[in-house]
């Protein structure tokens, strides 16, 4: 037995401690917690300062709740307040997304249910904690709506090609976009409810990484639009991320044909790149500073916009952001201005 | 074109479940990678014997990790294992324990060599849906070799998995407060 200080280390029949580690393994996974729901979530507040407004903006609260209804059966959902909830019509509240994952195989699980849709790489990782700036990028907006969530159903897995790779996919048949594509393909999210056609769009992404750190992703969407089905809807997207050390480098292009539109082609990109520094620092062990700049544009047919952003921002631990941007807007330039927010999660 | 979108769907469809029906067994290799005994086996190859000690996370151990920068414990007590040869050499600790991902926990093995280093990191449980990458070597190597100095952060020493930051960030602690909690604990003590 060793007794030193402050701390008693007991040694025991080994087993009694695999016993109690088998035991803290399976408590888990037990009858007793599987099926109980986790909470958690995210939150964000942000501060707009420029020659259009000048406010704070309760921009989300999203709580997140999770269960393993069983070993391999998952549900999952986000519940979106957005600006403060649905006050005199002045915000939201909705499903963010709301999925029954069953999963046979790492390489196959089943999803059903309000699926945030795989186009781009930032509307699957657009969660403000995750990241450095405020306002997600205008391609990110314009062309990939983010947050694109869709009623649908269909699968997703993960590959490994080689010990060093990684490959994976999401493919599923969902409502689609509505009547709206033909002026914004903002307003044209669809119904969650009810499609406004006969015909199902689809929509995947394949994804691989050669070597950790770097990953690479090529993503579409394609269905009919409009009320009768005539017309179609294609997205195509490709993104890029790398990381390695302090540096973060990522970037997306993406490109609509709005078939029958007076606009038919549209189309957008980013580029960011980030930097850490100062780890530590501020009475926090855990806290760093970033760095980061974007560059992005969108060419929408009958209107252009680019914008830069460059920000500074401090985390206190990894999950929890002070973020202060500046933007340039090159036509728009009543909104270049300052942005203060803060985003956690929880 | 709706005809060719359901023919790909219905053969993604059957190319996923094509073969069949998951056994009880494969389902489980979904999550349960690996049981305690394996586990401490494929850390420490050539142990002969793993010697389990309950160590109790008394407030003045929980000071000294929180001044290290590790996560406090919520547990008042943790299983360290300390592995040797057949000739009793000392080779190794380890520690089992569990980090909240982005829903469910994580269980998780952390080698310690007896220069204080990481000497291996292994994933026993993964419970959630998607971010089983986390558990290749192609990831888990990284944190071989680090010590208490290190900082054990993505954007730092850890190269991120994306789509998984909230697991790897959960390791990420799980695998600083291990080693920690281990040199704390036994640095300067006789283990008879």
């Amino acid at each position: 037995m060793v007794d030193k200080g402050n701390m008693t280390m007991q040694p025991v029949p080994i087993l009694v401690v695999g016993m109690w580690a088998a035991a803290t393994i399976c408590k888990a996974d037990s009858d007793v917690d599987r099926g109980r729901a986790t909470i958690g979530g995210y939150i964000d507040h942000e501060l707009f300062w420029n020659d259009k407004t000048k406010t704070f903006d309760q921009h989300r609260f999203v709580p997140i709740v999770a269960s393993e209804v069983s070993e391999g059966v998952h549900v999952a959902a986000e519940i979106e307040f957005e600006h403060g909830g649905n006050v005199d019509g002045d915000g939201e509240i909705k499903l963010e997304y709301a999925t029954l994952d069953i999963t046979f195989h790492e390489a196959a699980t089943f999803r059903g249910g309000v699926i945030l849709s795989p186009l781009g790489r930032f509307n699957l990782l657009h969660d403000s904690p995750l990241n450095d700036l405020t306002n997600r990028p205008l391609v990110a907006r314009e062309i990939v709506p983010t947050t694109l969530s869709e009623s649908g159903m269909g699968f997703f897995g993960t590959l490994y090609p080689t010990q060093e790779t990684v490959a994976g996919y999401e493919l599923y048949v969902v409502n689609g976009f509505n009547e709206e594509a033909g002026t914004s393909l903002r307003s044209a999210r669809g119904s969650q409810k009810q499609d406004n056609n006969e015909q199902k769009s689809m929509v995947g992404r394949l994804h691989y990484s050669p070597s950790l750190g770097l990953e690479v992703g090529g993503s579409f969407h394609v269905g009919a639009y409009d009320d009768t089905g005539d017309h179609n809807l294609s997205i195509y997207a490709i993104d890029a991320g790398w990381n390695r050390g302090p540096l973060d480098v990522r970037g997306e292009y993406a490109t609509a044909n709005v078939d029958g539109a007076v606009e038919e082609g549209r189309s957008g990109y980013y580029a960011q790149v980030a930097y850490h520094f100062l780890p530590g620092k501020l009475l926090f062990p855990n806290s760093t500073f970033t760095a980061t700049a974007r560059y992005g544009h969108i060419d929408l047919g009958g209107s252009e916009e680019t914008r830069s952003t460059v920000g500074l921002n401090f985390r206190p631990e990894e999950q929890t952001v002070i973020k202060l941007d500046y933007e340039i807007y090159d036509r728009d330039e009543d909104r270049s201005g300052l942005i203060l927010s803060l985003a956690s999660y929880f | 074109m709706l005809k060719q979108m359901w023919t790909l769907w219905a053969a993604a469809l059957f190319a996923a479940t094509a073969g069949a029906a998951p056994t009880a067994q494969q389902i489980g290799q979904v999550q349960v990678f690996l049981s305690p005994e394996q586990a401490l086996a494929g850390a420490y190859p050539s142990a002969s014997s793993f010697d389990g000690h309950m160590l109790s996370v008394t407030d003045s151990l929980r000071q000294r990790l929180r001044d290290s920068g590790a996560r406090s414990f919520g547990a008042d007590s943790v299983a360290v294992y300390i592995a040797r040869d057949a000739t009793h050499r000392l080779l190794g600790y380890a520690v089992i324990g569990d980090e909240i991902g982005k829903y469910r926990p994580i269980t998780y093995l952390v080698a310690v060599d007896p220069q204080w280093q990481v000497s291996g990191v292994a994933i026993l449980v993964y419970r959630e849906s998607r971010g089983g990458e986390v558990r290749r070597q192609r990831f888990l190597r990284q944190y071989r070799g680090m010590d208490g100095a290190d900082p054990i952060r993505i954007n730092q020493d850890i190269i991120n998995i994306t789509g998984a930051t909230l697991s790897v960030r959960a390791l990420n602690a799980g695998v600083r407060r291990s080693l920690l909690l281990v040199q704390t604990a036994f640095q300067n003590a006789s283990i008879d």
